[in-house]
């Protein structure tokens, strides 16, 4: 039985007007945007931009992507364009900067720029939050830490995993789960 | 914010592609609704982004950042291509045709055999010319499967395939195809 593909019925929702399932698919790809786009952007402030102006411009087009590709390789693609369109805009804002005043230099932007950045004490609660993580995947018990190993680093599926750990793919999905929800648990006071 | 939300085994397992369509469909319909499903979803996404290392930070509620802009968006609205359609349809076809031949020869099978079937194992089915000097079983069971015949042309409910010979060709295919508005 062919596996469902969740990504590409969340864009088929999202195509009929159901903006929650758009919201979906930014839960899941937020990160992995934002670890493309830091090859980019230094700046944090502007990471983050560039990420908002990314899905945005994905949301817009969505009416356009037919299915052809996986849906991540599509945003993979806007993503990187927006990022060189931003890092091109900049460069052509430093390069005038010297013959129009600083004023000027704003509000031109095609993105909406986020509100502020992230307070110190915001940036070092979410760095324990990733710390937290890490720390409650190290104190698994081995079998629940192999099996979501396997499965989030590895890429492999229930059944190539219950064929590695020889145990019934029941099995294997009880664990997946068990480590999830333990891992949930150790973090519920960092989110 | 606590960390109780209705998550359950089969979230889990749409994260990981390991649902069929069906079951996908009832989860993703429950997500889209349910707040608490997509602060699961939101987090086992996470674990995974963070056991591979593509976290750099988490950052300050980006995605809600983002789920606010996009409210202002104007909503995106997508209708199939016709090739798309006709793609869909036609994937269905192919699924739903072989299966409704399968089971229209098996009945044609069975029938032929209970029809058909020789009443002791001796016994050779005759050729037309001896017909006449055939015990009178085998001359009424002739009889029986030429009425049956001269009844389903009769009717003319059922259209000859062009192509298919004997009694599939009187059989009706079922396929997944636009009814037909018959004229009064």
């Amino acid at each position: 039985m062919d596996k469902h593909d969740a990504d590409l019925a969340l864009v088929r929702r999202a195509q009929s007007g159901d903006k929650q399932a758009f919201n979906l698919l930014v839960q899941k790809y937020q990160y992995r945007v934002k670890h493309l786009v830091c090859r980019f952007v230094s700046n944090q402030a502007d990471q983050d931009d560039v990420v908002q102006e990314s899905f945005l411009k994905a949301y817009r087009s969505l009416a356009n992507f037919r299915g052809d590709s996986a849906f991540y390789t599509w945003l993979y693609r806007v993503t990187v364009n927006t990022s060189k369109n931003f890092l091109v805009s900049r460069s052509r804002k430093l390069s005038s900067f010297e013959s129009i005043d600083g004023d000027s230099m704003f509000g031109q932007e095609n993105s909406t720029h986020l509100v502020e950045n992230a307070s110190p004490e915001v940036v070092t609660k979410n760095d324990r939050l990733v710390e937290a993580i890490k720390q409650a995947i190290e104190e698994l018990p081995q079998e629940l830490k192999e099996a979501i190993q396997l499965r989030e680093i590895d890429g492999m599926s229930y059944e190539d995993i219950a064929q590695l750990m020889k145990c019934p793919i029941g099995t294997v999905r009880s664990r997946i789960f068990r480590a999830r929800e333990s891992i949930r648990r150790s973090i519920s006071d960092h989110v | 914010m606590n960390g109780n939300f209705p998550v359950n085994e089969k979230l889990s397992q749409l994260v990981d592609g390991e649902l069929d369509d069906f079951e996908s469909e009832q989860v993703l319909d429950a997500l889209t609704k349910d707040a608490g499903s997509q602060r699961g979803w939101g987090i086992y996404h996470l674990i995974g982004d963070v056991m591979r290392g593509e976290v750099d930070q988490v950052g300050t509620n980006l995605a809600g950042r983002i789920e606010q802009t996009l409210s202002a968006e104007p909503t995106v609205l997508r209708f199939p291509a016709a090739d798309e359609v006709k793609d869909e349809n036609r994937r269905e076809q192919k699924i739903v045709k072989p299966a409704a031949i399968f089971t229209i020869a098996a009945s044609v099978l069975i029938f032929a055999i209970l029809m058909f079937s020789p009443q002791d194992n001796d016994q050779v089915i005759p050729d037309p010319d001896s017909l006449a000097s055939a015990p009178a079983d085998i001359r009424q069971m002739d009889a029986l499967t030429q009425e049956f015949e001269g009844m389903l042309a009769n009717h003319g409910e059922f259209t000859a395939t062009p192509g298919l010979n004997g009694l599939i060709a009187y059989v009706k295919f079922v396929s997944k195809q636009e009814p037909q508005i018959r004229n009064r």
